[in-house]
């Protein structure tokens, strides 16, 4: 009996091994499908991002580093996001690259992939919990924008004066880190004073609609409008350039093509450049060395570089 | 002979005059009142309301809206609805941004704009009216499919535009005094006017809208009607999507969102009856400058943006309510 047991266990032992060894040389064989969930892919600045993840994606494809990958478009709503994550996973992808919709509702995207122990790399703007779980997070500091925008503004008018603040969609973590940015070193200037922040949700539109009424209300008192992101600055300074007031600085992030047309023009002081396209491609960069089980840095952060009319040849589009 | 009126005694008379006139005339006028009332409400609130230059800002931010209301309340009236506008405007933006940076040339781009969303909406009528399908479902529909179109043709990006002097569609102004959006927003409700009160067509819409079989059995062609509805408001989208591609001085594909909403709003506010039928020109305007009040009031009084689209809400519930108690005493 005491025998029997014996060669039954020893089977079964012999058995488990040869079973993980497949498994295990399954896995090494396993073939890498990247899901990269964006963000949206209808704002100016994502669909420069989503177009050079593309081509860096392809080559990976191309060199066959990864098998394959798919885009899923977040549509700017995190619930979006958190379903997707589930048909991806359900789909066979095995590596994610994450554009979080929301700081706090895109959160489970990443709770997620870490509880199916699959690496994930937060692109652009962070979840609450990207320092936590992530693999790694590439990206700008958005309070180092807003406080850029604002040094840039008090550069330009050193006597100060009154301004207004046109916000990106309230949630974003992009909204909040550049407004953080902004109060940082309007807040510390005695010089400034804020007449609000409006609401102007990414839009220039909106932020046109706003500044007509700012402008109304504080008349030669405003000096400034500094905007969320650069479709709204370039449109608001339009706007202001046509009623004659072309001594307001209208300021905004990512370095769309409209604004750096109008920067190149002169009709448009300054906008800060979001190097968008150099955060996904140095995301995708460390997909081949996480999976040779290198350790990667936690953290890649690529600068913004403020664009004048001295630099914008550079940058044009 | 003498007094029809039986029972304790007559209603009593208000501005001088009875009960029914006087419900007529609160109905037809009574939201002139209110947009009076704002005027001298505002103008004490605000030291900065009551200036030329607000009220010509006031004037030009609303035209575009108002552009689209006028197309809005002709599809109303014609017992539809057209929720494809917003869409609209981002289509039109993006074929004005193409076409500047091939042809380089401003009435190339207004006209294919126009043109472009002239035809579609020439579709959503065919939908509607050839197939019977429900207005509200078929733009519904067809607004994903002109948004979408937009991010096609555009590839999602937005550009700046090729030739400078279009922006001036939207921040010039003629003679320096008077903004072109507000001129334009004057010729659309001129040529509204004229359609809906001055021609047979207009009679049309009022027939198909409010009684669809009388209007059938009076020999109106319902479809040719309704068709010619939608086109008017896809044409009238196309206006409104260059008035606002200039003022932002960008072509974006991703701009119009919610813009329906004003344009309704404004109807309802203006006296439009959702089950068609009832409606005025100069009402739709009054409501666009309502709401356009609202937010200018809103901003100069420094109320949070957030409060302001609970106020617009609000206001076209009151609206309603307001018109289903003038009109319960009939």
């Amino acid at each position: 009996m005491k025998r029997v047991s014996a060669v039954v266990l020893a089977l079964c032992l012999v058995l488990g091994i040869v079973v993980c060894t497949s498994a295990g040389a399954q896995a090494a064989k396993k073939p890498i499908k990247v899901a990269y969930l964006a963000k949206n892919t209808v704002d100016a600045f994502h669909a420069t991002l989503n177009g050079a993840a593309k081509a860096s994606l392809d080559a990976l494809v191309a060199k066959g580093t990864i098998a394959s990958w798919q885009l899923y478009d977040g549509l700017t709503d995190p619930m979006t996001q958190v379903s997707l994550i589930e048909d991806a996973i359900n789909s066979g992808s095995n590596f994610v690259i994450l554009l979080p919709a929301e700081s706090q509702g895109s959160a489970p995207v990443v709770t997620r992939c870490a509880k199916a122990g699959i690496p994930v790399i937060v692109v652009n703007s962070q979840t609450n919990n990207t320092a936590e779980l992530a693999t790694a997070f590439v990206g700008s500091n958005d309070v180092q924008a807003g406080e850029m925008m604002a040094n840039n503004v008090i550069e330009q008018v050193p006597a100060g004066g009154k301004y207004a603040h046109m916000m990106g969609i309230v949630g974003n973590s992009a909204q909040q880190q550049r407004g953080q940015g902004i109060a940082n070193v309007m807040g510390k200037n005695s010089k400034w004073q804020s007449v609000g922040d409006y609401a102007a949700d990414w839009s220039a539109d909106k932020a046109v609609q706003f500044a007509t009424d700012v402008l109304t209300k504080y008349g030669t008192t405003v000096k400034a409008i500094i905007c969320d992101n650069d479709d709204m600055s370039s449109a608001v300074q339009a706007y202001c350039n046509s009623v004659n007031r072309k001594d307001i600085v209208c300021i905004g992030v990512d370095g769309n093509a409209g604004p750096l047309a109008m920067v190149k023009k002169g009709t448009l002081r300054t906008t800060v450049l979001q190097d968008g396209a150099a955060q996904v491609n140095a995301a995708i960069a460390l997909i081949p060395e996480i999976l040779a089980g290198k350790t990667v840095q936690k953290s890649i952060m690529v600068p913004f570089t403020l664009i004048t009319s001295k630099n914008v040849d550079k940058y044009l589009k | 002979m003498g007094n029809t009126t039986s029972g304790a005694g007559m209603a009593p008379k208000r501005l001088g005059m009875d009960q029914q006139d006087f419900s007529l005339f609160m109905k037809r006028y009574g939201i002139v009142f209110v947009m009076i009332a704002m005027f001298v409400v505002l103008s004490f609130a605000s030291p900065s309301f009551l200036s030329v230059n607000n009220i010509r800002n006031v004037l030009s931010t609303v035209a575009l809206n108002g552009v689209l209301a006028m197309g809005m309340v002709i599809v109303i009236t014609a017992g539809g609805i057209d929720l494809s506008i917003g869409a609209m405007l981002a289509l039109a933006s993006t074929t004005v941004g193409v076409m500047l940076k091939m042809t380089g040339n401003n009435l190339i781009a207004c006209t294919a704009a126009v043109l472009i969303c002239t035809t579609l909406g020439f579709v959503n009528g065919i939908l509607v009216a050839g197939f019977n399908m429900f207005p509200f479902v078929v733009t519904l529909a067809s607004q994903l499919v002109i948004r979408g179109l937009g991010y096609v043709i555009s590839g999602g990006y937005s550009f700046a535009l090729a030739n400078p002097n279009f922006s001036q569609i939207g921040l010039g102004k003629l003679f320096d005094a008077i903004p072109y959006p507000i001129l334009i927003l004057l010729g659309v409700t001129i040529i509204s006017y004229i359609l809906m009160h001055w021609t047979k067509f207009g009679r049309y819409v009022y027939a198909v809208g409010g009684n669809i079989n009388a209007a059938t059995a009076s020999g109106v062609s319902v479809k040719r009607t309704r068709v010619l509805s939608f086109v008017i408001s896809g044409a009238f989208a196309g206006i409104a999507g260059i008035i606002l591609t200039a003022r932002i001085n960008a072509a974006q594909p991703n701009i119009g969102v919610g813009y329906e909403t004003d344009a309704i709003a404004a109807c309802v506010i203006g006296g439009t009856s959702f089950a068609g039928g009832v409606s005025t020109i100069p009402g739709t305007l009054v409501g666009i400058v309502i709401i356009g009040l609202i937010y200018n009031g809103m901003n100069l009084l420094k109320v949070e943006s957030y409060w302001q689209t609970i106020v617009k809400g609000l206001l076209i519930i009151g609206a309603v309510l307001m018109d289903m108690t003038m009109n319960k005493k009939r």
